[in-house]
């Protein structure tokens, strides 16, 4: 590895940690602030019957008695060497906790993600092509209305339909009672939620595909392509398609967050047991430490993901990358 | 008089802005080009003259009238399938942004190279790279731009690696949308020039689209003057400029600035009036080659 590489991958990494660092000192200030009692996610409805002594001895065990800011200094001191603390809900380490239900969710996540990019993509090529046709104008009409529906209404309009009346697909969990290892029974028990985050989603990208790919095919060097004597296709998918990759990649990784809120939404809906649902759960009961990691963790995939954008970016368009080093 | 290149008869192309709206950019368009001749095509933005080339080179399906070169009837579907390889390689256009018209994402040796790649074509000087390095230097540029990006040079070079692109193909017809209209005026003298240079050089026939009359009488042998998607006037440039005599062409003639400021203070400006313009009526010959839209 040249130096330059270092230096890039360096200056990555710096970036990494200071938003690390910003995003948990916030999230601990504002969990530490707002209102809500820990305690009660610890020690239930044995907390109603303390005397104020034996409260101020519970908060004192588990170190809330102490100023915000040395809590978060101890916080950072263990978390930098692994310890994330216990959850107050589950009293286990919280890594624990999350284990089983992190895998749920990256796979409702994960495969979501890779179909509506997919997807889009087909989508806005297929639009192009048709451009003010009539395949085009259906797939626009029907993806303003699906991108209009609120997420939660229609996955219970799904719920409805498909669990109540049709009895074909269960309403919720991930798996079926005793069944976790049944791949068919999981992919049985994805196809609701997974409809949801990808039709919620889908639209928005394909049509921001469409739009830049229409600007793409308006621009003279398509008619000079035609003039050489070049197909639609080869034109389309040769040099149109190269054009928006860049800007593609981009809107795929700074999207990391906003299909990732939309799988905590429906995983609240379908009682998903992933790490939305975990997310929900330990805001409402302040269960602080859970709270964190699963914080740290969502925002360590979004930043991490934008700072792969942009070195995608920087390698692939030509006008971004070389400027810096060239001249 | 020469062979006959390039015959459009009747040309009409409309645009749909939508199902009630529609633009007729150009309205039963006829002129010719002869073999070796450079034909300058005039007049205001939105007149037509871009829609007229761009229907020439098989860019818009037209929409009434024929085209047809080297007698090769174009506008024919079954015609211009059966010779598209030879019209896609010997007809070569120029486009007026440069920026717009290279993909900004391709380097200039592959921008050079891939008409020839397309067509199969065996470049004379080995490979397509060694090829489009002699392109570039017949332009007046050096082999270090070859790994450019388009977006790395002015936007003159950028003309000129279009011009480079266009010469690669060694066509007999080249058609050029303003080639010159986005270039400030000393690029433009090189880039005339050049054309003037390169014309006469490989004799090609050449289709000029200017809004600029005086780069059209420096350039081009005839000219053709278009107002509303009608040819006014076809004639030789020198007649056209000394004996005008359709009311557009005078109007459009006297707005030439003259370089001597004595001469320019006399100059007297003509309004043409939109008003009196009719659409309807022939071109009638009035001198020899020179064509007016007269109303009978």
């Amino acid at each position: 590895m040249d130096k330059n590489m270092i230096l890039f991958f360096g200056k990555k990494l710096v970036v990494f940690a200071v938003s690390m660092f910003v995003l948990s000192l916030t999230v601990f200030y504002v969990a530490r602030f707002a209102p809500g009692d820990p305690l009660v996610s610890y020690y239930g409805d044995r907390v109603e019957k303390m005397s104020q002594e034996e409260r101020e001895k519970a908060e004192e065990r588990l170190g809330l008695r102490e100023p915000v800011h040395i809590q978060y200094v101890k916080w950072l001191e263990n978390a930098v060497h692994g310890d994330f603390g216990i959850s107050y809900k589950y009293k286990r380490n919280v890594l624990e906790v999350i284990q089983g239900r992190l895998f749920n969710t990256l796979v409702l996540g994960g495969v979501g993600f890779i179909l509506i990019f997919g997807l889009a993509l087909l989508l806005g090529i297929l639009c192009v092509w048709f451009e003010e046709r009539l395949v085009d104008r259906i797939i626009c009409q029907i993806g303003v209305v699906t991108s209009c529906i609120p997420e939660f209404w229609f996955s219970l309009v799904l719920i409805l339909i498909f669990s109540v009346w049709l009895k074909v697909f269960p309403s919720s969990g991930a798996y079926s009672m005793g069944r976790s290892q049944d791949v068919g029974d999981r992919i049985f028990h994805l196809i609701l939620p997974m409809t949801i985050v990808v039709t919620s989603h889908l639209w928005y990208y394909a049509y921001m595909i469409r739009n830049k790919l229409l600007e793409e095919v308006r621009a003279d060097y398509v008619l000079l392509a035609k003039a050489k004597g070049l197909g639609k296709a080869e034109i389309l998918l040769g040099h149109c398609l190269r054009g928006i990759m860049p800007s593609y990649l981009s809107l795929m990784a700074v999207s990391v967050s906003h299909i990732l809120g939309g799988t905590y939404m429906v995983e609240m809906v379908f009682s998903y047991p992933g790490i939305g649902t975990l997310s929900y759960e330990s805001a409402r009961y302040k269960d602080y430490n859970l709270l964190m990691v699963l914080c740290i963790f969502s925002g360590a995939i979004v930043i991490l993901c934008s700072i792969i954008a942009q070195a995608i970016n920087e390698r692939i368009d030509p006008g971004m990358g070389s400027r810096e080093d060239g001249r | 008089m020469g062979k006959m290149l390039l015959e459009v008869k009747n040309l009409v192309y409309e645009f749909h802005l939508n199902r009630r709206i529609k633009i007729r950019a150009v309205d039963d368009l006829s002129f010719h080009i002869e073999e070796g001749e450079v034909f300058g095509l005039v007049g205001e933005s939105g007149s037509g003259k871009s829609t007229a080339a761009r229907c020439v080179m098989n860019l818009y399906r037209h929409q009434g009238g024929t085209i047809s070169y080297k007698g090769i009837s174009i506008t024919d579907p079954k015609e211009y399938r059966k010779n598209k390889k030879m019209l896609c390689t010997k007809r070569q256009i120029i486009f007026q942004d440069s920026s717009s018209s290279l993909n900004q994402r391709m380097k200039v040796a592959d921008i050079i190279a891939e008409p020839m790649a397309i067509s199969h074509m065996t470049p004379p000087r080995k490979t397509f790279r060694k090829e489009a390095e002699f392109q570039l230097r017949y332009v007046g540029m050096d082999a270090s731009c070859l790994d450019k990006y388009p977006w790395e040079l002015s936007g003159g070079m950028r003309q000129r690696v279009a011009i480079a692109r266009a010469l690669a193909m060694e066509p007999e017809f080249l058609a050029a949308d303003e080639p010159v209209a986005s270039l400030d005026v000393s690029i433009q003298a090189q880039i005339l020039n050049l054309f003037k240079h390169l014309q006469k050089e490989h004799g090609f026939t050449f289709l000029f689209i200017a809004h600029d009359l005086s780069v059209v009488r420096y350039l081009c042998d005839r000219a053709g003057v278009m107002y509303r998607g009608k040819m006014v006037e076809t004639a030789p440039v020198r007649e056209l400029f000394d004996n005008p005599l359709h009311p557009y062409t005078k109007a459009l003639v006297s707005a030439i600035p003259v370089p001597d400021p004595v001469l320019e203070r006399k100059r007297k400006l003509l309004v043409f009036d939109e008003e009196s313009f009719r659409p309807e009526g022939r071109l009638q010959e009035v001198d020899r080659g020179h064509f007016v839209l007269k109303n009978d």
